[in-house]
């Protein structure tokens, strides 16, 4: 896992489309699911990142490249796994992060295993203010509404969140994520039915759990 | 009085122990009053700056998220020189210079998303008629008491069978019908799969125990039909008329 996070993490700094792309279809030739590609190999490379800033070694200026090869990186992967992925069915879920929270990536991997469960989604990516999403949840109705925060002041936009998008009339279950919710514990702002989820393995066993093609009213 | 007062940029003295001993007044302008330097650090930029400021033989440069007056997450580029047990440490804040970049990769992304919802939603608006279009393209007429025609238009394919079976069995069993005719008049080309999907159709309509039959079969139809490894077992007939002769 570190060495994929070292060799990832160069060529995503050096802004190195093809070559970080063929580094993960490699993996994906051999074998290796879409959970192990996003949390083995990207997310230990955007961790890894992490690291080289913290010693100093880059600058947040090399982060926002690194951020937009990683970007494209899952673009493209999505679009190769659309080929072999089952139709878009009849359970929907929604993707965003809360207001002012622009680390987006993680959401973003989320969103693409429901897709590839056979869900249909939408991503609404970073800094989506509430009276937003409301609205957006009201048209469009979503089962399920995902959200993201990775910075610990953000945590204080989750309790009117949840409150808020747990009571529209079609009774959301509203999920929560981000890469602080596998150190700490964040259930005091959400409801008893609010699900936390610590990463992508919680999250691919839960879609395990409610297939897209069977519509049940309230379950978690 | 000490001349670092006036110093135009955030300052800050400090001792071994990160303990603050003076500041410019540009320092208060933008930061709390504290007694330690690493109380205005991010919490998970505590372990850098500790390793930052441990650099006592050189000047040392580098980002620290610090918190400010008007943020609590301020990038900043620090640096520290150090005399005996003392550093002295200038705070030039980041976030003006990075925030036009930002708002530029934001505006692009912002442009990406929205184009691909928007060609989202047409493909969802267009996948919605198609099915529309696959339902009438095999409605179920009611002939006589028990029979039944069921026209088929377009090309058959295995689409339009799944999109259909569901309702041709329940209409058929509901309405209690003996025969159902299948009219390919307005069949196009077939897949193999299509009419795999067809038999199996017309296998589970026998089973329910009614008869199914086909019209209107042309010379490409029946190549297809008779290609498929399942065998259909129905009479063939070739028009409506005879259809009737042969039920009535
Ligand atoms: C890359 C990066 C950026 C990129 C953003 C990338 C992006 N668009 O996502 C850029 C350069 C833009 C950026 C900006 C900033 N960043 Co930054 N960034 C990082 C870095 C290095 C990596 C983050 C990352 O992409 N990780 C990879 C992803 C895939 O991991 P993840 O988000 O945890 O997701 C996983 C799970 O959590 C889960 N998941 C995530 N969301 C969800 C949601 C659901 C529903 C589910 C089921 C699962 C799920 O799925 C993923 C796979 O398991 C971290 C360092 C670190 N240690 O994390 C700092 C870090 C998070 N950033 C930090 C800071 C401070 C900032 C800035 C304030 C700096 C600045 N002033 O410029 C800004 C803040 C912008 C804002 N308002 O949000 C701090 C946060 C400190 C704190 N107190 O919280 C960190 C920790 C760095 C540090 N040591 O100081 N950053």
């Amino acid at each position: 896992m570190h060495e994929h996070g070292a060799a990832l993490a160069q060529l995503l700094l050096e802004g190195n489309q093809d070559e970080a792309w063929e580094y993960i279809n490699e993996y994906r030739k051999k074998g290796k699911d879409s959970l192990y590609i996003y949390e083995h190999i990207i997310t230990a490379g955007m961790g890894h990142i992490g690291s080289l800033w913290e010693t100093n070694k880059i600058s947040v200026a090399d982060e926002h490249l690194a951020t937009s090869t990683c970007d494209f990186l899952l673009a493209r992967y999505q679009m190769e796994k659309k080929k072999e992925q089952n139709p878009s069915n009849s359970k929907k879920a929604m993707f965003l992060c809360v207001e002012s929270e622009q680390h987006y990536l993680g959401i973003k991997m989320a969103s693409q295993l429901f897709s590839e469960a056979g869900w249909t989604t939408r991503f609404h990516g970073p800094n989506l203010p509430l009276e937003y999403a409301k609205k957006t949840a009201v048209d469009w109705q979503p089962d399920v509404i995902c959200l993201s925060f990775s910075i610990l002041y953000h945590a204080e936009h989750l309790n009117p969140y949840i409150a808020e998008l747990e009571k529209l009339p079609n009774r959301p279950i509203v999920m929560i994520g981000g890469r602080l919710l596998s150190h700490y514990e964040f259930s005091r702002y959400g409801s008893k039915k609010t699900i936390f989820m610590k990463n992508l393995e919680d999250v691919r066993d839960w879609i395990k759990r409610h297939p897209p093609g069977v519509k049940s009213s309230v379950s978690y | 009085m000490c001349p670092t007062k006036f110093l135009p940029q955030p300052y800050f003295r400090i001792s071994t122990d990160f303990a603050i001993l003076t500041v410019s007044d540009r320092s208060l302008e933008i930061y709390e009053p504290s007694g330690n330097f690493l109380d205005l650090v991010d919490w998970e930029s505590r372990n850098k700056a500790a390793q930052l400021l441990a650099k006592k033989d050189e000047r040392a440069e580098g980002e620290l998220i610090m918190k400010t007056k008007d943020s609590p997450y301020a990038l900043v580029d620090v640096s520290v020189v150090w005399d005996k047990s003392e550093g002295h440490i200038i705070c030039l804040q980041k976030d003006h210079r990075l925030a036009e970049l930002e708002s530029i990769v934001e505006k692009h992304r912002l442009r990406l998303a929205e184009t691909n919802l928007e060609l989202l939603e047409k493909k969802e608006q267009v996948e919605k008629s198609l099915n529309e279009i696959k339902s009438l393209s095999c409605p179920f007429i009611k002939l006589t008491k028990g029979t039944a025609l069921v026209p088929l238009f377009g090309n058959l394919d295995q689409k339009l069978i799944q999109q259909n079976e569901e309702r041709i069995m329940h209409k058929a069993h509901d309405g209690d019908y003996e025969d159902i005719l299948f009219d390919f008049n307005g069949v196009g080309t077939l897949t193999d799969e299509g009419v795999d999907a067809f038999i199996m159709l017309i296998k589970e309509l026998q089973i329910m125990g009614i008869s199914p039959s086909i019209i209107g079969i042309k010379p490409n139809h029946a190549f297809y039909l008779n290609r498929s490894p399942a065998k259909l077992d129905v009479p063939f007939l070739n028009s409506l008329s005879k259809a009737f002769k042969a039920i009535m």
